[in-house]
């Protein structure tokens, strides 16, 4: 039995690891000593053809990480799939390519197909992310099942362009050609939520299409903490209580329902702690950010931090009261897992896959009820209620990498497919 | 003694008449219509960097504009349509206007020149023009000119997060003019409130502030429905009329149709009638591809009064969940409507008919949503309306009578 993964986005990924490179490389380097005869693939979309990698090419490493077994205490921050697939849009690196070039010379005898990988009947083919965008690449995908005969597993973090176009900044068409072309032909999809597995059962049933069996696996926490840095901001300096919402500012996060549970606040005569937004700016989202930094009501509540580093924001994590999410909709929500490795208490939206990080060790609010997100903040600005919430917090169980990629070998060799 | 009215942006505004060009438009039209009073209009010229005198008859002045060829100054068709709504005023004012033109020479803009004891009615004001401001601080201080200033809201001072532009302009003007005014004329006490408190602050003299209602009733319209396939089946639907801006709100009603779509509660569709203002792309992006939400909104950006009028008459009731208003014309044109109307608990906005309309705070997508649950009751909802039947409307022409009161013109 060979495994093939294709490791498109991890090749050539440098600085830290995160997101779905992240799971590539945990995957990888698992596979990468197993027993079986394991192909990493790249994708080049000029050729429209693949390069067989050596493991070590992977992944250009920053000069702070030195080995892989290092890479694991790096902090995980998965944003969304979709962020992370521009990102990983970048072109390989020069000393990937060269890494490249060097497999090349060595495999090239092995390449006879168009592919530039001759994919053999039964192959195990590992498919973490995918080039949506690409016709040639869902082509051979579709060339590798129906005709070489490959078993495909493909993963699915989250269905969000379909589900929820309205928060999308671009086409949400190469998501639905490719859910089209290339789910059904999947032998098993894997899936990273219970949330994502309805949205793509739900999704293809709509659409009827075949629904190939779909898992689901846990993703990895890492629990090792990071150097602290308090942020270069006098009001760190003055010890004042806040509360922590991390996230990208983009509408899907729905910084509107505490812009406006703060509003309520104020018109109830209600004073809350600070908020300390950390995310970057994104799309779709200048209004309410223009509103929310010049209402005079309540700007001066919120401390936005766009650049913070992760050791400012492993601080943040251990200094905040609580930290709130109030997303819309999410694949899985890691900053939920993030807060309770730090034992600090979470409120959360109880939409979409957010529920299932921690169930009832935490507590929810509808994330359009303006009332609901003002009460839960209210309630944990309580001492006591707070103290009974860290302490709920124990009762945590981490996911190690292990088990997820222990998952992931379940689901794609324990099945006789 | 003479009264001069200033129409600098009726002149110069595109579009149907909303907001301050409205009011602009129902006031000083009256005041072309009175025998006994003979007001002066004028509008500034910025190349003169002074005021020239107009005759109300925006049409010569349309066709003949500063030599015939500049078009940004033109008075819109829109304008010209509601010229025509009222064709008593129009018959009047053009009468006036032909008088004028014969009496004076071919040209219809002249420089105006200010003369002691004057009264100078603003409606709304250039207040961004330095130059603007120095002619009124002249005139008031040195020909002894009475300055009556109209303050519809202080909007960019209190809520500047609302504001597409600069806060600047309007705290100079009120810095400089307002405290050489003769009086101010309020929209709403919630205004005046608003004003005596900024001045206060800004340890500035405070002239006697009047409060004067606006209108409410559309000049001479015929009801006419919307071109919609939406209203063909007679469908029963909310009614929302407002600009597209921040300001109005139009998110909490998108957060309260989500929370609703979750709960499994129905409310009716809604129809959003107003332009695309400014700061609100998002939100229209986020309610009109949202496809929980999209189909629950029917967005109508250029309707006209007739029909206004008809979604007035046809609707189930009308929210208004705006943050921040100076007086809140929609509430009262519902009322005026005999509509039951759900508005934000804010500002000027509870002034308008007190406890004939149900209020909401307008941060609460949960308040929102109860109030609106509440009139999905047929029962409730012909309870209200059977309250209206004691609203008193106030007209047009009773506004201008009080401005003319308060500016003690005969």
């Amino acid at each position: 039995m060979r495994i093939v993964i294709d490791v498109t986005q991890l090749a050539g990924w440098q600085g830290k690891l995160t997101g779905i490179p992240r799971v590539m490389y945990e995957v990888c380097a698992r596979y990468a000593v197993s027993a079986h005869e394991v192909h990493f693939l790249g994708w080049d979309e000029g050729r429209a053809k693949y390069w067989d990698l050596p493991f070590d090419s992977l992944y250009d490493k920053p000069s702070n990480v030195k080995k892989p077994g290092q890479v694991k205490e790096t902090s995980v921050q998965v944003e969304t799939a979709k962020e992370v697939s521009s990102l990983s849009r970048a072109r390989l690196s020069r000393e990937s390519l060269s890494k490249i070039k060097h497999s090349m010379k060595k495999t090239v005898s092995f390449q006879k197909k168009d592919y530039g990988f001759t994919f053999e009947k039964n192959d195990i083919f590992i498919v973490l992310w995918g080039e949506w965008a690409s016709a040639p690449y869902r082509k051979m995908l579709t060339h590798a099942v129906t005709i070489s005969g490959v078993k495909l597993y493909q993963f699915s973090y989250d269905m969000l362009p379909l589900v929820t176009p309205q928060y999308s900044s671009h086409s949400t068409l190469s998501l639905e050609l490719y859910s089209k072309e290339v789910y059904p032909l999947a032998k098993r999809i894997i899936a990273i939520s219970n949330n994502t597995k309805d949205d793509v059962e739900t999704w293809l049933k709509d659409h009827r299409l075949h629904c190939p069996p779909v898992d689901v696996i846990r993703l990895g926490e890492d629990f090792s903490k990071l150097k602290e840095v308090k942020p270069k901001i006098d009001f760190f300096n003055k010890k004042q209580n806040f509360i922590l919402c991390v996230g990208t500012i983009e509408s899907r996060k729905n910084h509107t329902v505490l812009y406006y549970a703060y509003k309520l606040a104020w018109s109830r005569g209600i004073t809350l702690p600070r908020l300390v937004i950390v995310g970057r700016r994104g799309w779709l989202t200048d209004d309410m950010y223009e509103l929310m930094t010049n209402d005079p009501m309540t700007k001066d509540q919120f401390i936005f931090l766009h650049d913070a580093s992760d050791e400012e924001l492993s601080w943040l994590y251990s200094n905040a009261q609580f930290t709130v999410y109030p997303s819309h909709y999410e694949g899985w929500g890691l900053p939920i897992a993030e807060s309770i490795a730090h034992g600090t208490p979470c409120i959360a939206s109880d939409s979409s896959s957010m529920p299932e990080i921690a169930g009832n060790i935490i507590s929810y609010f509808t994330p359009t009820s303006t009332d609901e997100c003002l009460n839960a903040i209210i309630y944990l600005s309580n001492d006591q209620h707070r103290e009974k919430a860290r302490k709920a917090l124990m009762r945590y169980k981490p996911t190690t990498w292990d088990q997820t990629v222990d998952q992931i070998r379940d689901s794609i060799e324990g099945n006789n497919d | 003694m003479r009264v001069i009215i200033d129409i600098t942006q009726l002149y110069n505004w595109e579009g149907r008449l909303t907001g301050i060009p409205r009011v602009m438009y129902e006031v000083s039209s009256r005041f072309a219509s009175t025998h006994n009073t003979s007001p002066e209009y004028v509008i500034w010229n910025e190349s003169r960097k002074g005021f020239d005198s107009i005759a109300f008859d925006m049409y010569s002045a349309r066709q003949h504009p500063k030599g015939g060829t500049s078009a940004n100054v033109l008075v819109s068709k829109t304008a010209k349509v509601a010229l025509k709504k009222s064709p008593l005023l129009l018959q009047r004012a053009v009468r006036k206007a032909k008088r004028l033109a014969t009496s004076s020479s071919k040209t219809e803009l002249r420089p105006f020149e200010f003369r002691d004891g004057d009264k100078l009615l603003i409606i709304w004001g250039e207040w961004d023009n330095l130059h603007y401001r120095k002619t009124l601080i002249d005139a008031a201080t040195r020909t002894k000119v009475l300055l009556f200033q109209v303050a519809h809201d202080m909007l960019p001072l209190i809520t500047p997060q609302y504001s597409s532009h600069s806060t600047e302009g309007l705290k100079i003007y009120v810095k400089e003019i307002y405290p050489i005014c003769s009086k101010i004329i309020s929209v709403s006490e919630n205004t005046k409130m608003d004003v005596i408190a900024w001045m206060k602050a800004a340890a500035l003299l405070c002239p006697p502030i009047q409060v004067v209602r606006l209108g409410e009733n559309f000049s001479s319209v015929t009801p006419r429905r919307p071109v919609d396939s939406f209203f063909e089946t007679k469908p029963k639907f909310a009614l929302c009329v407002g600009t597209i801006e921040a300001r109005k709100n139009h998110l909490l009603l998108y957060y309260t149709y989500k929370l609703a779509l979750k709960r499994g509660e129905e409310l009716p569709i809604l129809v959003v009638a107003g332009r695309r203002g400014w700061l609100t792309d998002n939100v229209y992006d986020l309610i009109t591809t949202d496809p929980e939400t999209k189909d629950h909104f029917i967005f109508l950006h250029h309707v006209d009064d007739n029909e206004l009028s008809w979604l007035y008459q046809n609707c189930l009731y009308s929210i208004y969940p705006s943050h921040y208003e100076g007086w809140g014309l929609p509430v009262a044109e519902s009322m005026h409507y005999q509509t039951p109307c759900i508005a934000s608990q804010a500002s000027s906005i509870p002034e308008i008919a007190g406890d004939l309309v149900s209020y909401f705070n307008p941060s609460s997508s949960e308040e929102c949503l109860e109030a609106m649950l509440r009139y999905a009751d047929p029962d409730f909802l012909s309870s209200r309306k059977k309250k209206l039947k004691s609203y008193k409307n106030t007209t047009w022409d009773q506004t201008f009578s009080t401005i003319k009161q308060i500016m003690e013109i005969r």
